[in-house]
């Protein structure tokens, strides 16, 4: 079962193979993981900083995100994830902001793919 | 800061060179003014003796002129020689008289005969042969030379008579000379010489005593009198001493000079430079103890101005209130009310401004809380800081905020400060928390009503077996027929079995759920295992007629695992499945499947299958809930505890394995029990076991955990505690700070430290650990976990104090490798 969900994974983007082995093989502790990621408020809040205009959360909770995706093995995030970041950083904070509709969608689009996942397992 | 600094130490140091300049300038042209002065009353001095030496002369001179025109005209007048001799020597004793013997000697050579007022000599010496002999019409002036009679030093002045065969002279004895203004007055060492026409020393005196021989004397007038001859106006004394050197010629050819010492006219000077040296060095201490005391005071300052921005930052804005002149001051204003609100003003506009952001119910409450009249007092009732949350809208978004006041007794007396803060994520967390400890608490007390129920089932069900023990006992003890004794000891026997399997089962849910428990583990073979569990079963399912086969699947029969967990895991299933099987059609089937991912762990999968009775969906859902207990079982009639199925799923999650249950009632049912295992002899076993320097291992190891989210800090509490750690959380920096110094040193063998995290980030937690003042705050190694792995970062990570760096995605056997090698360092030091 959990090799099937691997595979749907990483048919998905996701590079769930290897995040599961950095994770000592343990598929079980990856997939709880990954349930976690779903109830997780850190693309919200990151949101919610763009609304505000608030470049110092909005670093913050982008940093948060980007843990979580190399983490996770969520590839297409970590890379938004890390220019948004690095855009943050170079003082940009005009077009950092501009990625986080882009990191939206592909949160959405994972927490329904785990979803999914979830409902499988 | 630094600018100010450096202006400061210019400051000083140009104002201690201006003084040195103008002491120095000072000093050259006191010394020179000294110098000329000193010369210009060397100069008046020896002009001002050349003078009186010359009205001295000039009154001898008279004399000798009025002696010898008077015996001129007495000559011509007819007088005899002896008359004018008589005259003559009444004019000796009169000028003798005047003069004094020991200074003035007056007599005269008339007709070769030598006349004086002690009488007349004829001798028949030629007086014109003599060193003094001067016959011309005006006054001669002799050289310095001893008289051949008294050898006393002495000068002749003499002059010669127009009609008479007469010479008229004056001995003037050296010894006699005289002057009216003495050297008492003038500075020490002040020397005056007086030299006749020849250069020969007449004179030598001085203000202070003086002991050189007349040779000496002389060498050194000659070398004065060289010197003079070629402008110079200044000598080496014949003591050593510089001089000024003074002169002034006479008329009779004679040289009055004076000499005074240098480092006396210098004497003054020289006290007034100790003076400004001292006053310098004075000057310059002061400056250097000034500058110092600035140094540590803008130490301080820095110091404080740093910890009072670490304060201020925890604000987003910051005002001043005072309740008597009825005025705010914004100190530190939200980007919104910079706008808005003056810097300074009336309290109510603030109120007016703040009406507009804050939710109206919550408003009121503030306008309530911190009116003037409020503030003060709170103030004067000693209450230092009150405050609260609210509502406040940020452009478009609600978020709760807290406001503080403080009052400060050192400041101002009717001041108070007025903080606001952003708490919406502190409070969210803190809900979150709440929810946490809510469900935990709900958790624990479902769990104590379902240990309640079972302690209610356990104390009916122990009573069966022990009331059958006892009253088949008293049976089998008043029987006297040997085959029915024999029949209630083995339902004794049965009985007391199912007591000990009952007692077993509860003994082995404590010590599952006891946090102590250990996995054991070891090298295995994993199917030799599965083997030796299932072989005791084999015998059973034979008398049953049960059919229990085995299948496997597995590439790496040797793997890392606590093969007595894994045996009691099969016992509980396949013994369940043996029970709930028919007899004569029962099938039981084990199968094991090893699912390889190209790293050392594998996931090794075991299916037992069997085609029993099945379980109700009902129940399914609630089988491994610890003392839930299937009521339809009971009515079967069937021993169990209800414990086996917890226990397994407690040992499976230890392992990290995942169970599930298919089942239907009447068709059988399926477990599927998924457990990662490492191969035998790989990486990770020698790091788990070892570390990188083969010395030190993480077993046992305490970490301190800092991260601020829930997933990662589940994976780095789970992959850490794979390593046999125990890991303490903390959801922020300063949660991990408050962690560490609330422990005694030594508690924490190593911290991680996400850098960035809400309320105070890894950097400054680090720092802080390391400035806390523990005995072990400098030893303790700290980790950067983090998913930047910019160089400026690592550089801000060392600088912070930390000892390593770990990029996301964590390699946990790189980060166990590291925390290892850290943590091993730091023991052999304490050693």
């Amino acid at each position: 079962m959990s090799e099937q969900l691997l595979e749907l994974l990483e048919a998905h983007g996701v590079a769930a193979k290897e995040a599961a082995e950095r994770l000592g093989g343990n598929c079980a502790l990856y997939l709880r993981v990954l349930r976690r990621f779903t109830e997780d408020r850190s693309c919200a809040l990151l949101c919610e900083a763009a609304v505000c205009a608030d470049a110092h959360k909005g670093l913050l909770y982008s940093h948060t995100l980007k843990g979580i995706a190399a983490n996770l093995g969520f590839s297409r995030l970590s890379e938004l994830t890390q220019a948004q970041c690095g855009l943050f950083r170079s003082g940009d904070t005009q077009e950092a902001f501009a990625l986080t509709g882009d990191i939206e969608a592909e949160c959405s689009r994972l927490t329904a793919l785990l979803e999914e996942v979830n409902g499988q397992s | 800061m630094v600018r100010v600094k450096n202006a400061s130490w210019l400051s000083y140091v140009f104002v201690l060179l201006l003084y040195v300049v103008l002491s120095t300038v000072c000093s050259v042209t006191l010394r020179e003014t000294l110098e000329a002065n000193a010369l210009d009353l060397g100069q008046s001095l020896s002009v001002n003796y050349a003078y009186e030496m010359e009205s001295n002369n000039r009154v001898y001179e008279t004399l000798l002129y009025y002696a010898a025109g008077s015996i001129d005209s007495k000559k011509l007048s007819g007088w005899s020689d002896d008359e004018i001799i008589a005259w003559a020597l009444d004019f000796f004793h009169q000028t003798n008289l005047s003069f004094g013997t020991d200074r003035l000697e007056a007599y005269m050579i008339y007709g070769g005969t030598y006349i004086s007022e002690n009488g007349v000599v004829s001798d028949g010496v030629d007086y014109t042969a003599r060193p003094w002999w001067h016959d011309g019409g005006q006054v001669g002036f002799s050289g310095v030379y001893s008289d051949i009679s008294s050898g006393e030093r002495t000068i002749t002045l003499s002059l010669g008579c127009q009609e008479a065969d007469a010479v008229v002279a004056f001995d003037i004895l050296i010894e006699g000379i005289d002057f009216s203004s003495g050297l008492e007055n003038l500075p020490e060492g002040t020397s005056f010489f007086l030299a006749d026409q020849y250069g020969q020393l007449i004179l030598f005196e001085s203000a202070s005593p003086a002991a050189f021989t007349g040779n000496e004397l002389q060498d050194y007038t000659d070398h004065m009198l060289e010197v003079i001859s070629h402008d110079g106006n200044s000598i080496t004394g014949i003591d050593g001493v510089e001089r000024t050197l003074n002169c002034s010629l006479m008329a009779n050819g004679w040289t009055a000079i004076v000499t005074m010492p240098y480092p006396v006219i210098f004497q003054d000077l020289n006290r007034l430079f100790i003076i400004f040296t001292s006053a310098f060095a004075i000057a310059l201490a002061l400056v250097v103890i000034y500058l110092y005391k600035q140094h540590r005071s803008q130490k301080e300052m820095r110091t404080a101005q740093d910890a009072i921005k670490v304060i201020s930052d925890l604000y987003y804005a910051v005002y001043a209130v005072d309740w008597e002149k009825g005025e705010y001051i914004m100190i530190k204003g939200s980007d919104e009310l910079r706008s808005r609100l003056a810097r300074k003003g009336p309290y109510s506009r603030f109120l007016d401004v703040l009406e507009g952001l804050l939710e109206k119910e919550g408003f009121e409450e503030f306008r309530h809380a911190f009116s003037l009249d409020s503030i003060r007092d709170h103030v004067h009732s000693g209450t230092k800081s009150y405050g609260g949350d609210f509502r406040r809208l940020f452009t478009d978004q609600w978020r709760t905020i807290n406001v503080m006041m403080i009052y400060d007794e050192d400041g101002p007396t009717s001041q108070a400060i007025l903080c606001f803060r952003d708490v919406e994520d502190e409070r969210r967390n803190e809900a979150a928390k709440r929810e946490l400890l809510n469900q935990a608490l709900q958790h624990a007390k479902d769990s104590a009503r379902a240990r309640q129920a079972f302690f209610s089932a356990m104390s009916h069900d122990m009573r069966t077996p022990l009331n059958a023990i006892i009253g088949l006992t008293t049976l089998a003890q008043g029987s006297s027929d040997g085959a029915r004794t024999a029949d209630y000891l083995g339902k004794i026997s049965s009985s007391a079995r199912q007591l000990l399997e009952l007692v077993d089962d509860i003994l082995e849910v404590g010590k599952t759920e006891h946090e102590s428990f250990i996995l054991e583990k070891r090298e295995t073979d994993i199917v030799d295992t599965v083997e030796a569990a299932l072989s005791p079963f084999r015998t059973m399912a034979e008398s049953d007629h049960k059919e229990l086969t085995s299948e496997y699947n597995v590439e790496d029969r040797l793997v890392l695992a606590d093969s007595f967990r894994l045996t009691q895991i099969l016992n509980n299933i396949v013994s369940n499945a043996l029970k709930f099987t028919e007899n004569g059609v029962g099938r039981i089937s084990v199968r094991l499947d090893q699912h390889k991912n190209g790293t050392p762990v594998s996931q090794y999968v075991f299916r037992i299958e069997d085609n029993g009775l099945g379980m109700s969906s009902d129940f399914l859902e609630h089988i491994f809930e610890p003392y839930a207990r299937e009521t339809r079982f009971a009515s079967q009639q069937i021993a169990g505890t209800g414990l086996g199925m917890p226990i397994v799923k407690n040992l499976v999650t230890q392992m990290s394995g995942e169970i599930s249950v298919e089942s239907r009632l009447s068709e059988g049912s399926v477990f599927t029990i998924r457990i990662p295992l490492e191969k035998a002899g790989s990486s990770a076993q020698a790091m788990t076991e070892s570390g990188d320097n083969g010395e030190v291992s993480l077993d046992g190891c305490r970490l301190l955990v800092a991260e601020d989210n829930m997933i990662n800090m589940e994976i780095m509490t789970e992959m850490l505690g794979q390593y046999n750690t125990e890991i303490v959380q903390a959801w922020n920096g300063q949660e991990a700070l408050e962690a560490f110094v609330g422990h005694e040193a030594g508690y924490f063998d190593a911290i991680l430290l996400d850098m960035q995290m809400p309320v105070m980030d890894g950097l400054e937690a680090a720092r802080a650990i390391r400035a806390s003042g523990t005995s072990d705050c400098l030893l303790v190694p700290i980790v950067a976990v983090t998913a930047n792995a910019f160089a400026q970062d690592l550089a801000r990570c060392r600088e912070a104090g930390m000892d390593e760096h770990v990029s996301k995605p964590i390699d946990f056997r790189h980060l166990a490798s590291t925390l290892s090698r850290l943590i091993g360092r730091r023991r052999q030091g304490r050693t």
